[in-house]
């Protein structure tokens, strides 16, 4: 159990709606929130017809008409926001409905600002004051091949990055039709990352109860899902939608909160070309969290229950919850590596990396970078290049 | 990569089997509720405790299909129609779209189920719907063959074999031809 | 552990600001919701004991009170609702702040929806769905770690005149915040706080073991009922525990979060009954109910009342007792609880119904009104997802039994 704050403030403004035929819930969900004429948009990948059928299907018998735009790129955000809100306006939408994942939700977010504001540029919104509380409901139906921020706070685009727990969309739907199909390398890295997610923010420094709600369930879900495509557990017909859960609920625990340590780490490696962030973050993981009960900054019990079923957690003694934990995280990545023919790494050296070109790896600390990250991020790099315990 | 957005507008259609399916399945129900209030003395009782021309209501939103029935007299009940815009109802049960309502009409999710998943809203005084509900589990009792109504109900009762035989055939006659 | 369903639904839109120092930043938060002149919303008994003092003073000059209505009635009726609506028009307020229980929530509630849409025909806008938009910004802050109804999207307002109480239910009836201080709930007397803390641990260990639980209510429930379980007796012990009887308000907060997504059972269902026919308080109704509504589905959902031993009692003893006792451990703990609390109290927290008195000295529950419980309860729409269903010679027996304080027969259990 992690200590409740002397102050602490918590915010998920995000409904969610998960599971079987979910997204007939939409036109219900929409009218409760006085919307009249959704705009349903949708990246490329969603636009395929088995995902997109059922997402227009759920307006049937709903008296409410829908404008679609699909198969949008995401190559100029600029000028597709821009287009997209001229479309919005002209044929009298009043919210937006989001398929995707990634950087195109980046660009629904940045559009709903657009379209609530009358604001053009994402400068001119954000200059000097905070993203209002009264933008437009925005709704996003997730995919279990996504980046993890997609139902965050955070609104990322080239070189500009916005937070405000205003930009998380208020309505999810997290329906089994709509996750897609991605091949298991796609989702083992959603899983990872969502894992990350999990567990980062659950003991991240603003941390409290009400985030640990997400934080923990997003993590549960998570080794749910890499546990099936490790083979170690039975793959089960929902591992698409159990994907798609663990991200989604990992972006409502990120919520607009710093980012962590094995975030800026892993994005920095993964700038190389050489691996995904997902699995550099994947990756650095265990090691991030090892420094860190080492320098006496981690409650070992707190991460082991995090991490493990209540049966498992009573069984270990107490003084070896901690080392359970990175020894179980670690060997998570070698049942992957094993059963995906070495495409999900267990180390930086897994990926090709080289010592040199480690140390020419600068970790910028995240604009939204964690305070008191120590910044040794050279020995937990060192460590997680060849996969040697910390202790 | 430049191109054009393809803007298109879509108006929402209409099921008409699915509609079909549930309509004749509520008016069944509704009729049948008449009847076992004529049958049935727990249905009886249970019209009894409600007030005076209490009136209530099982549907799909929006503007999809409903029955409408009214307590008529002490302890009886009458099927009054399915327009639930043509007189003011005083317990409206509606499931949130017409999917929901061909999953439990189609047995794969009870009432019950239904509530937990947050599929049916029920709009009035909430001291009536237990009874409402009570009324509804014993007709689908008499309706379902025990196999389909074990799952519709939580707990499928151990009544004397004549109540279910006899007045289940005097329901179904009796719903069938309306009085 | 994950129990996911087929299809589930969270949400806990309201913004939640905790701490020991939380009413100084009241100012401030009211900034962010753009008012300046707010009207606090609050009942004879929070006045009394001081806490609006407490609360105005720590807000110092920065904001003008727009007036403080301090006699909402316990049943929070049409009546207070237009009454406050006026004053606030009166005062040309921009803002409410409900401090206290449900029923000054629910009040305040109704006022707003009064004042924001601007009407005098309150009932206009009951039931399902007739809120379309934002109301007048609402700042709830409760006074009892226990019914958690800051988290609910639902106000009950009752109305003599046509003997009803009417329901309003809509996302915009959430609350804009709602503010846990440790100061709020410090003074809370000793039964008062045995009380609503096992209130907040029924709706827990109900959200976990009835029908709409999801892996998020869960997790709350988890958290709650830890949280409860480490720090209920100890500030019985020590009222003046500020970070204990913070964790109780989180912890209340947490198994609103929890309930309000998957709802209660039976001992919300019988407890409630119990309440309207006798006037017993709903937490000693709770504290007395819980084990018996355990008991009574047992063979329902054993399992999960089976993984609550974890939380409840900590990792060794859920180690140390086999698979298929922890359930029975669960509800022993419960009544171990209660007799704790009864002796810490000196026998004010009741451990059965027969124990219960009312202002007068009297029984509250005498053994000839359990009929009238039993009717009652089978008008309690919380027994919708209960996992077992019950008639009325199941009510009663589990009534007879917990008047007495004796454990329910399990032979005597209806299996479907
Ligand atoms: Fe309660």
């Amino acid at each position: 159990m992690i200590p409740i704050p002397a102050f602490f403030e918590f915010e998920c403004p995000v409904k969610t709606h998960c599971g079987h035929r979910a997204l007939d819930h939409m036109p219900f969900e929409l009218r409760a929130m006085d919307v009249a004429k959704p705009l349903l948009i949708g990246d490329v990948p969603a636009s395929h017809a088995k995902r997109w059928r059922p997402v227009v299907n759920a307006f049937r018998d709903s008296q409410m008409t829908i404008g679609v735009v699909e198969e949008i790129p995401t190559d100029d955000p600029q000028a597709i926001v821009r287009q997209l809100a001229a479309i919005y306006r002209d044929k009298d939408c009043d919210a937006i409905v989001a398929v995707g994942q990634g950087p195109f939700i980046d660009m629904a977010k940045w559009l709903n600002l657009v379209v609530s504001t009358g604001e053009e540029t994402l400068d001119a919104i954000t200059s000097g004051q905070a993203i209002p509380r009264t933008i437009k409901p925005l709704a996003v139906i997730p995919s279990a091949a996504a980046d993890g921020y997609e139902v965050s706070g955070l609104l990322r685009t080239g070189n500009e990055a916005v937070a405000s727990v205003n930009l998380m969309p208020q309505l999810i739907f997290i329906d089994p039709r709509s996750v897609g199909q991605p091949d298991d390398i796609a989702m083992a890295e959603t899983a990872l990352m969502a894992l990350t997610h999990g567990v980062e923010t659950f003991f991240r420094s603003d941390a409290n109860p009400m985030t640990a709600v997400y934080a923990r369930t997003a993590t549960r879900l998570a080794l749910d899902a890499l546990h099936q495509l490790s083979g170690i557990g039975e793959r089960g017909s929902d591992l698409a939608w159990t994907v798609a859960q663990a991200a989604a609920l990992g972006g409502c625990a990120l919520g607009c909160g710093p980012c962590s340590t094995t975030h800026a780490i892993g994005q920095a490696i993964a700038a190389g070309g050489k691996i995904s962030a997902a699995q550099a973050a994947g990756v650095v993981l265990s090691y991030a969290l090892e420094h860190r009960a080492i320098a006496n900054n981690l409650d070992n019990d707190a991460l082991w229950g995090l991490l493990c079923d209540g049966d498992h957690y009573a069984r270990t003694p107490d003084s070896q919850r901690g080392s359970a934990a990175f020894y179980f995280l670690r060997s998570l990545l070698n049942d992957l590596f094993d059963r995906t023919d070495g495409q999900i790494r267990r180390t930086l050296q897994d990926a090709g990396l080289t010592r040199e070109e480690l140390q020419d790896v600068t970790v910028l600390p995240d604009p939204l970078a964690e305070e008191g990250d120590t910044g040794d991020y050279a020995t937990i790099m060192a460590h997680a290049w060849d996969g040697r315990p910390l202790r | 990569m430049r191109m054009e957005l393809v803007y298109r507008e879509i108006s929402p259609g209409r099921s008409y089997l699915k509609r079909a399916y549930l309509s004749i399945n509520l008016w069944f129900m509704g009729r049948a509720i008449q009847a076992a209030a004529r049958v049935d003395d727990q249905v009886r009782r249970e019209f009894r405790s409600l007030p005076d021309k209490f009136t209530f209501a099982l549907g799909i939103m929006p503007e999809g299909p409903h029955f409408i029935v009214q307590k008529s007299g002490v302890d009886s009940a009458r099927y009054i129609g399915r327009c639930i815009d043509a007189q003011p109802v005083d317990l409206k049960m509606e499931f949130k779209h017409l999917e929901a309502g061909m999953l439990t009409f189609t047995f794969r999710e009870n009432t019950p189920v239904a509530t937990a998943r947050d599929r049916l809203v029920v709009d009035g005084e909430v001291a009536y719907a237990c009874s409402v509900v009570r009324i509804l589990d014993i007709v689908q009792i008499y309706l379902l063959p025990k196999l389909v109504a074990r799952l519709a109900v939580k707990r499928y009762p151990r009544w004397p074999l004549g109540r279910k035989l006899i007045n289940r055939t005097r329901i179904y006659w009796r719903s069938l031809i309306g009085y | 552990m994950l129990h996911v369903p087929g299809y589930y639904e969270y949400c806990c839109r309201v913004k939640v600001v905790a701490g020991h120092d939380v009413l100084e930043r009241i100012p401030a938060i009211l900034e962010r919701v753009h008012a300046t002149r707010p009207m606090i919303v609050t009942d004879r008994g929070v006045a009394g004991a001081g806490l609006i003092d407490v609360m105005t003073e720590a807000m110092g000059d920065q904001v003008t009170i727009g007036g403080i209505e301090d006699d909402v009635p316990p049943d929070s009726s049409i009546e207070a609702v237009r009454r406050i609506a006026e004053a606030y028009r009166n005062n040309r307020c921009d803002a409410l702040i409900a401090v206290g229980g449900g029923s000054v929530l629910d009040t305040a509630k109704g006022a707003n929806i009064m004042v924001s849409e601007e009407t005098d025909d309150l009932m206009a806008f009951s039931g399902v769905g007739t809120l379309k938009r934002r109301l007048k910004p609402l700042i709830a802050i409760p006074t009892t770690a226990g019914t958690g109804s800051e988290t609910t999207l639902v106000a009950v307002i009752k109305d003599h005149e046509r003997h009803q109480k009417m329901p309003f239910i809509s996302y915009f009836l959430l609350p804009d915040a709602a503010l846990l201080d440790s100061r709020m709930t410090l003074t809370l007397p000793p039964a008062i706080t045995a009380a609503t803390g096992m209130d907040a641990l029924t709706h827990a260990v109900e959200a976990y073991t009835c029908l709409a639980k999801n892996p998020l209510s869960d997790a709350n429930a988890v958290s709650a009922i830890e949280l409860i379980a480490k720090h209920l007796l100890p500030v019985m012990k020590q009222p003046e525990d500020r970070d204990g009887r913070l964790a109780l308000a989180v912890a209340a907060t947490l198994a609103g979060m929890a309930f309000s997504n998957a709802m209660v059972g039976m001992v919300h269902n019988i407890g409630h009954a119990t309440g309207a026919v006798c006037g017993v308080p709903h937490g000693t109704c709770m504290a007395i109910l819980l084990p018996y509504g355990l008991e009574y589905n047992q063979h329902r959902n054993g399992h999960l009342t089976a993984e609550l031993l974890l939380p409840l009692e900590g990792a060794d003893t859920y180690a140390r007792t086999p698979r298929n006792q922890r359930a029975q451990r669960v509800i022993a703990r419960v009544r171990e609880m209660n007799q704790s609390l009864h002796d810490i109290t000196q026998g004010q927290h009741p451990r059965c119904l027969r124990e219960t008195y009312d202002r007068d000295g009297n029984a509250a529950v005498p053994f000839e009104r359990l009929p009238d419980i039993v009717a009652a309860a089978k008008n309690d729409p919380a027994v919708f997802l209960n996992p077992e269903d019950l008639d009325d010679e199941d009510y009663r027996m589990v009534l007879e039994h917990a008047w007495a304080g004796t454990p329910l027969d399990c032979t005597r259990i209806k299996r479907g």
